[in-house]
């Protein structure tokens, strides 16, 4: 996936619906739910053995930056819109963009001891996104992060969801992904459907590491 | 999961054949725990008519806990709806609003101006209080307390993906902690007793602690020390000299709730007694107890039989004149003894370490 430079400024870059987005359909990323053998807790595995989860089976992301932050712009079809608990038994809907802290850290497990990832969280509830850490599946800690900010829009049965943030990640949290023009990282996309009650592991993801490589 | 090996478990025994029903222990804990934004339709503690739906509605039917192998098994999410929402009045209509004769206090659901039918509450907190079951004059109930079980196998803790509810290895208490809770709501799920509650405002689950922070000072949990008909024993599992150990492990007249849960609840009860039935031409029935065993098999278990047994028989005794330590321990005499060594003044709490 090309991070492509633009010129544009960050105000028009934040918003989902601005003409800058329109140039480009983005690169469809295909989803597929977390293994149920993966999932840290026998009840999950068991609980959700015979239900359907990971339900939205594939998005579009378009990524640019301005020299200074780096832009995500994900777009997903979801005819409900769930963004806020209106009881107890209600999710919202959410989206993460991952990122590998170090170069090998593994995708599948959510990292690993000393091979940390960093997800950037946006949650339909949420004010802001947060900055997560794992070092293994249950081990995410989450953190504010002034840096982090995000736009969506919930227009015609999609979301259209931008996560944005400081390129070089100076004023992020200790243990954050590092950007930077001319530069390659990776990264991975999950979405959890509100409405079929995911959280946690149960979501979908994009089973493989994209080549991440932002232009200089 | 293979169970947490614990030095020690503290442990309650609610005696059936005392409770009055009067929720005083349901209010000591939410005055002390639960008054805070997001808890409003919290009740760690809450007292439930049986037969009856339980709280949250139809908790029995509700699933989680764990199978005849110890295999995890799916539960259900309960709504606050179901648990009971906390009802709004219209005070302002009744008590400001010229309208004092003329309209009268009614409950809504919260948000609502309560104008339509639907805006009525249809289920709360023990709202089928007092219905019981059976015809007149064979007709029947008891009242069933319930708080978190702080269970040696808790299935809230297995089913939690982000390791954030523990036992505490000193004395057994389970607690979730708030700074790992990310508020997925596997545990309200899993938990077979349906007690965990979510605090949407903090998007948090949270449950009854054991009064923990009056445990470290000597004093008793709030439910246990205010409890007007002396209801509650409480002590560690393994202190001989405990009300806890000689009702559970020397007389083992108090038993778990739903043990084929496979949870291992350290809550245990004593059974309800009740007088025998009527037959139909109105004399005493001797043969049969008005609370069908059939249904207290299916609360207690097989074990209810013989605590149930060993109640009658102890209660001969005393009608014949001699002394029975069991029902000594029961009447609770000493008061203090019900949960020694737990009999502080909660008047003298550093009440700074009790609430943050």
């Amino acid at each position: 996936m090309l991070v492509k430079r633009v010129e544009v400024n960050r105000e028009d870059l934040l918003d989902p619906t601005n003409e800058a987005w329109r140039r480009t359909r983005g690169s469809k990323t295909v989803l597929s739910p977390i293994p149920l053998a993966m999932q840290p807790a026998e009840y999950v595995r068991v609980s959700w053995e015979d239900r359907p989860y990971g339900v939205v089976t594939s998005m579009r992301v378009t990524a640019f930056h301005n020299g200074q932050e780096i832009f995500f712009r994900l777009v997903w079809d979801d005819a409900t819109v769930d963004k806020q608990i209106a009881d107890i038994d209600q999710f919202v809907d959410a989206a993460a963009v991952l990122f590998p802290v170090v170069p090998d850290a593994p995708l599948i497990g959510m990292g690993a001891e000393g091979k940390p990832v960093n997800a950037w969280l946006w949650r339909a509830d949420w004010e802001q996104p947060k900055n997560v850490v794992a070092e293994g599946m249950g081990t995410t800690k989450r953190r504010e992060d002034p840096a982090l900010v995000s736009k969506a829009k919930h227009q015609r049965g999609r979301w259209v969801v931008v996560i944005s943030r400081s390129l070089n990640g100076k004023d992020s949290p200790a243990g954050t992904v590092r950007l930077e023009p001319g530069a390659t990282s990776k990264v991975a996309f999950a979405i959890w459907q509100g409405s079929n009650q995911e959280r946690a592991g149960i979501k979908a993801f994009s089973p493989a590491w994209q080549e991440l490589e932002i232009e200089a | 999961m293979p169970e947490q090996q614990i030095e020690r478990q503290l442990a309650f025994v609610f005696d059936l054949n005392k409770c009055l029903g009067c929720q005083t222990c349901t209010i000591s804990c939410k005055t002390l725990w639960t008054d805070q934004p997001g808890m409003e339709y919290m009740w760690w503690n809450i007292v439930n008519t049986m037969p009856g739906r339980g709280t949250p509605r139809d908790r029995d039917q509700s699933g989680g806990g764990f199978d005849a192998q110890g295999k995890a098994q799916a539960g259900i999410l309960p709504s606050a709806r179901d648990f009971g929402e906390a009802w709004e009045f219209n005070y302002d209509e009744v008590f400001y609003g010229g309208k004092g004769q003329s309209a009268y206090l009614h409950p809504r659901r919260p948000g609502s101006n309560g104008d339509s039918a639907d805006e009525a509450p249809d289920w709360g907190p023990n709202w089928d209080e007092d219905q019981g079951a059976g015809e007149y004059p064979n007709s029947y109930y008891f009242y069933l307390p319930t708080i978190c079980m702080h269970c040696t196998n808790p299935a809230c803790m297995e089913a939690c993906p982000r390791e954030a509810i523990f036992k505490r290895q000193e004395d057994g208490i389970v607690l979730i902690d708030e700074e790992r809770c990310s508020g997925y709501r596997f545990c309200m799920e899993a938990c077979p007793y349906k007690r965990i509650y979510f605090n949407p405002k903090r998007f948090i689950s949270q449950k009854c602690v054991m009064c923990f922070a009056r445990l470290e000072q000597g004093v008793a949990p709030a439910c246990v020390r205010q409890c007007p008909g002396r209801v509650r024993h409480f002590g560690y599992l393994d202190d001989q000299e405990s009300d806890v150990y000689k009702l559970v492990k020397t007389w083992k007249v108090a038993i778990p709730l739903h043990p084929e849960f496979g949870t291992q609840p350290n809550v245990y009860y004593v059974p309800p007694l009740a007088p025998p039935r009527f037959d139909e031409n109105g004399d005493i029935d001797e043969e049969n107890p008005r609370i069908p065993m059939e249904y207290l098999r299916s609360l207690f278990g097989p074990e209810v039989d013989g605590a149930l047994a060993v109640l009658k028989q102890e209660m001969e005794k005393t009608r014949s004149g001699e002394r029975s330590e069991l029902m000594d321990l029961l009447i609770a005499y000493r008061w203090q003894d019900m949960f020694t060594p737990f009999v502080e003044d909660p008047g003298k709490l550093d009440r700074s370490q009790v609430r943050s």
